[in-house]
């Protein structure tokens, strides 16, 4: 054997550092764009723009007076600057604010009326609409609205739903078809006035979803929703209202995607929800907006305000969220424990890549006694990511033996990025009990080595241990969609760290 | 702001001497600038509004002050920069231990400038006036290359006086600043800690422990700026409130790019032991380098309940255990002062401080 | 000898870690079916040899070789010598969170099959086959949903890398201080486990500082390292002079 100078092996890290930048392109599978003739207004934003949406949605009165009501305090605001991201500013005049498929004008009656392409987008895209191949399968029954744009395309299963006294539908829909528990509800937990972006959405929203579940009723399926931004210059302003009654349970899920663009779109939303006594809700989203590409260029800005409102005594409300696209989030979806023994909770997967920058996480307040929150959120950092979580937790001087605990860890792969946390917690209560633990750590040079000598590769490797770390979270989702959010991260991180 | 007019009036009545060129370009700094208020971040729960009209008669201003002002100061530089007499100016000589203790203190506004030379040691106390109405400290602390600043800063004021300090540290390769600050009374201190790990191999200890009685408001700001590897930061905080009190703790860490092999650990434990009583605390990270161990832990409301009952099970009332394990969570971090005379001596005030109300507890 | 006829071939291997000169000439030679035990006092070299033969980072070979059945083993990927037949067991496992032990050894088996052309277990079939091995080691069988070494005391972690080594089926085992750590029924399992891989096939490397492990696991041939050379080699009745005289008494005869 001949002596030779050579290492036993390259830094792992180093080797990681390349996959990131290895594989970029293919990472964002749902980037195409779906041809079809669109009916889209003049950029732009002024009253008349507000009027002419509610007109274009046939509104009542009262809606279009709340809209206004909204746009004018919207524009004596400022947008937020104390985020922990950068951007160039927004050009509101430069955005158009509606935008539907033509097709879509005479609303179809069914989906079996909807333009075959747009359906085709959804098939693409993998979310099932054809009740019948659902009922046929073996996958669980979902019911599904889709929002394409501006307008819901259809919603799935509203039949079987009415059977059992839920109400699905869009939320344009709702405000024909249900004006009396709009009205009473809509803007109820995230007043027009909120902040920024909530008024902009109050002004301009489009469509969303609306569910009620009436008193006693255990929703039969999962409900969920798909969010669709195709047309260029566009935002997106979905507005969702979910209403769960007395001991009524329901599980929702969103899902959200939009064409690979050099410009920035911006998606700006406004999700409220309700649950009266004994009521659980639980909300789960998949945002796979598009990130950008590696440079930064394009991707959408996910500017969202989710809020909700436990009422009732002993109501709970659970946020899970798995967050890897757009280019920017700034979300915060939070609850307000106002029942006495409500409970909240938020688990939260977020990944940043390449140039995207994330600025999220939730805030619990305790208003009723014994209320409770959990709060575990997972930060993964890679490329020139930033990553921030930023929470608040506040015990009210009423909020009588309020507990609370948080985990937050942030996962770093690469030295070019940044994972940051901000928890402010403001406590008026002395019998409050809170927790809070946070934690930053790379993947570990050992925990590598010790999987790659057992012959998985270091990408395998890799992955695996990403999905350790985010575990905690991802059993908090639906079981299908938990399998789904592992193969996004997966693919998320095949550009990121293999 | 038209609220520091008075501040431009005392200028005037400043001795002549006093009313140098830098001062006046602090004092228009400040007039431009005007004081913090809680739309800025850092003073989101602390209101300063209440000093406006205490601005300094003008005759306790002496000695000139070093009143450079730093791009990025604030209005609180500014009036220190405008309004300050001499401090301490201390310059310990490479490689020299200095065993006494020195105190930096004094009545007024004050600055105060600490510099160790390579590998030099000594131990500092930081003292603000008891009862002043309104009183800035501001000390800059600069360590060369292995010095090492054992430091103390003791607040026990009365309860009309106003502090704001503000210690500021550069330090240097393979220094050690080590820190134990103690907020007994007042009814408004603020400390901002400002510590630059500018250099590999940097070290800083922070205990800090406060208590805010009455209507008092006690507020803590440290950042650590981690810019060079093999830094090491520690820090554990305790806070109780009580009566109508607030405590506020903000604890930043920075770990710049570059700043590889950092290991930061921060822990705040807080303790509200009034329905009146409110504590905000905030520990952040900011991470821009991945090859680093950091961690922080921030608590509220937790005795240990498993020791509350073997008090109880060995005959003592609830309410004594209770007040027993409230005084041993306070000392916690002042037992780990490694200086003998500092550790005594915080015990001992903190002990004075919280004897009193023990009994009242009970 | 005929290379052939190795298992394993070391020739005067000189590695570093950090510039600082670790291994200096070692050379050692194992054919199928035998079992031979490294000893040695601390930093003698013994967990460099082991961390170098499983393609460990940071250390650097700077003269010599190995050569695993005729390849050069220095040249392939931890994973690549993985699949070919090479096992490591840890002195330090690694614990991975949430990542569960069962999940980690079918992907792991699978990754190895895949890569030598097999085909991938089902999971029922893996399920089965794994189970009977966790008895085998008399562990918990509820230890296979827990994270990887998540939480385990030293001396679940060094059965559980007997378990891996039981799943996994290698051909060369280079075992660093798996004896460390244990009471003496873990010790006599973790023997067992050991014993039950031995086989005209497979070859083992024990890295031990102590003599008891060997009272279980009988070695055909025993090597004592100092300062990153084979000093003194014989047959099993070394390792007992060594439990008696230390290794002082080697001194000399490395000076010589």
């Amino acid at each position: 054997m001949a002596a030779t100078e050579q290492t036993t092996a390259p830094s792992p890290t180093s080797e990681v550092r390349d996959l990131v930048t290895r594989r970029v392109a293919q990472a964002y599978s749902a980037g195409f764009i779906t041809d079809v003739e669109s009916e889209t207004i003049p950029i732009g934003l002024s009253e008349d723009v507000v009027r002419l949406i509610s007109l274009r949605k046939n509104e009542p009165q009262w809606l279009l007076d709340w809209r206004l009501k909204a746009y004018r305090r919207w524009l004596k605001m400022d947008e937020p600057k104390w985020a922990h991201v950068n951007y160039e500013p927004i050009d509101y005049q430069s955005i158009s604010y509606f935008s539907a498929p033509k097709s879509m004008k005479d609303r179809p009656k069914s989906l079996d009326e909807v333009d075959p392409k747009l359906l085709e987008t959804y098939k693409k895209l993998g979310i099932p609409l054809r009740e019948q191949e659902m009922l046929a399968g073996v996958v669980p029954q979902v019911a599904v609205d889709v929002v394409f744009d501006s307008v819901s395309v259809g919603t799935t299963f509203r039949k079987k739903l009415a059977e059992a006294g839920v109400i699905f539908c869009s939320i344009s829909e709702a405000v024909h078809d249900h004006p009396e528990i709009v009205k009473k509800y809509l803007g109820s937990v995230v007043p027009f006035g909120d902040n920024y972006f909530a008024a902009l959405n109050s002004a301009v929203f489009s469509d969303g979803s609306f569910v009620f579940i009436p008193k006693g009723v255990r929703c039969p399926m999962e409900l969920s929703t798909y969010f669709r931004i195709n047309e260029r210059n566009t935002g997106q302003f979905e507005r969702t209202l979910i209403v769960a009654e007395e001991r009524s349970h329901v599980s929702y899920l969103e899902g959200c995607t939009a064409p690979q663009r050099d410009e920035n779109q911006l998606h700006a939303a406004v999700v409220e929800l309700v649950a009266l006594d004994d009521a659980e809700i639980k909300y789960s989203t998949v945002q796979n907006w598009y990130p950008g590409d590696e440079n930064g260029k394009g991707g959408i800005y996910n500017f969202v305000t989710k809020r909700g409102d436990c009422r009732g005594p002993r109501s709970k409300i659970s946020w899970t969220q798995v967050e890897t696209g757009s280019a920017i989030t700034w979300k915060y979806p939070s609850c307000i424990l106002r029942g006495d023994d409500s409970v909240g909770e938020f688990y939260s997967v977020a990944l940043t890549h390449h140039r995207q920058q994330a600025d999220t996480g939730t805030k619990m307040i305790h208003v009723g006694r014994n209320t409770r929150s959990t709060i575990v959120s997972k930060g993964i950092a890679a490329g020139h990511g930033q990553q921030s979580y930023r929470g608040l937790v506040r015990v009210l001087p009423s909020a009588h033996g309020a507990r609370n605990h948080t985990q937050c860890d942030s996962l770093l792969i690469g030295d070019q990025c940044g994972a940051h946390t901000f928890p402010y917690t403001e406590i008026r209560n002395p019998t409050a009990i809170l927790e809070h633990e946070a934690t930053t750590s790379k993947i570990g040079d050992d925990q590598l080595f010790y999987c790659r000598s057992r012959g998985i590769s270091e990408e395998d490797a890799v992955s695996m241990i990403v999905n350790g770390f985010c575990k905690q979270v991802f059993k908090e989702l639906p079981m299908e969609f938990a399998v789904e959010a592992q193969k996004l991260l997966a693919v998320s991180l095949e550009g990121a760290v293999g | 702001m038209s609220s520091l007019e008075h501040y431009a009036r005392a200028f005037e009545r400043l001795p002549a001497s006093a009313r140098t060129d830098a001062r006046r370009g602090a004092l228009s700094r400040l007039l431009e600038l005007g004081l913090p208020t809680t739309a800025h971040e850092d003073w989101k729960y602390t209101d300063l509004s209440s000093v406006h009209e205490l601005a300094p008669d003008g005759g306790d201003i002496d000695g000139e002050a070093p009143a450079r002002l730093d791009a990025d100061a604030d209005g609180v530089d500014a009036l220190n920069a405008a309004f300050a007499g001499g401090g301490l100016q201390l310059d310990v000589p490479a490689g020299s231990h200095r065993a006494e203790i020195i105190v930096a203190g004094g009545n007024g506004h004050r600055r105060h400038h600490v510099r160790l030379g390579r590998g030099a040691q000594a131990r500092l106390r930081l003292d603000v006036q008891p009862h002043a109405a309104f009183q800035t400290v501001v000390l800059d602390i600069e360590l060369d290359a292995g010095a090492q600043l054992t430091m103390l800063r003791l607040q026990d004021a009365g309860a009309d006086a106003r502090h704001l300090t503000r210690v500021r540290a550069r330090l240097g390769r393979d220094t050690t600043l080590d820190l134990s600050t103690v907020d007994l009374g007042g009814r408004l201190s603020r400390h901002d800690l400002v510590v630059d790990l500018a250099e590999p191999g940097a070290q800083v200890h922070l205990r800090g422990l406060f208590v805010a009685s009455g209507d008092g408001h006690i507020d803590n700001h440290t950042r650590f700026d981690h810019r060079a590897p093999h830094g090491t930061s520690r820090e554990t905080v305790r806070g109780l409130a009580r009566d109508a009190a607030r405590g506020v703790f903000n604890g930043k860490i920075v770990v710049h790019p570059g700043a590889q092999k950092t290991d930061s650990e921060q822990r705040v434990a807080n303790l509200i032991l009034s329905p009146k009583a409110e504590i905000n605390a905030k520990p952040e990270l900011e991470i821009y380098a991945d090859d680093v161990k950091c961690a922080h832990g921030a608590t509220f409301g937790q005795l240990d309940l498993t020791a509350l009952f073997y008090l109880r099970s060995r005959g003592l009332p609830e309410a004594d255990a209770r007040a027993l394990l409230t005084l041993a969570f306070a000392m916690e971090p002042l037992r780990a002062i490694p200086d003998a005379d500092f550790r005594r001596e915080a015990i001992g005030r903190v002990s004075a401080h919280l004897g009193a109300s023990i009994e009242e507890m009970s | 000898m005929n290379e052939q006829t190795h298992m394993l071939d070391i020739d005067n291997l000189h590695a570093k870690v950090e510039d600082k000169d670790i291994l200096k000439g070692l050379s050692l030679s194992l054919r199928p079916g035998e079992v031979h035990a490294i000893m040695g006092p601390n930093g003698s070299g013994k967990s460099t040899l082991a961390h170098v033969l499983a393609g460990r980072e940071g250390y650097t070979v700077t003269q010599g070789g190995v050569k695993f059945r005729g390849q050069d083993l220095l040249a392939m990927e931890p994973e690549e010598r993985a699949a070919a037949g090479v096992f490591l067991g840890f002195q330090y496992p690694v614990e991975i969170p949430g990542v569960t032990n069962l999940y980690f050894l079918k992907a792991a088996l699978n990754a190895q099959r895949k890569s030598r052309g097999e085909k991938e277990l089902d999971a029922a079939d893996f399920l089965a086959y794994v189970k009977q091995r966790v008895k085998q080691m008399q562990m918990d069988p509820k230890m296979l949903h827990r994270g990887v070494n998540e939480g385990f005391s030293g001396g679940e972690k060094k059965r559980n890398e007997i378990l891996q080594m039981l799943v996994l089926q290698p051909s060369m085992m280079i075992l660093d201080e798996t004896d460390s750590g244990l009471d003496i029924d873990a010790l006599k399992v973790v023997a067992d486990g050991i014993n039950a891989m031995r086989g005209p096939t497979t070859a083992t490397l024990l890295v031990t500082h102590y003599q008891r492990l060997l009272d279980h696991v009988q070695p055909d041939r025993v090597h004592v390292l100092a300062d990153g050379r084979i000093v003194k080699s014989g047959g099993p009745e070394l390792a007992r002079e060594l439990e008696e005289k230390g290794y002082a008494w080697l001194q000399p005869q490395k000076a010589a």
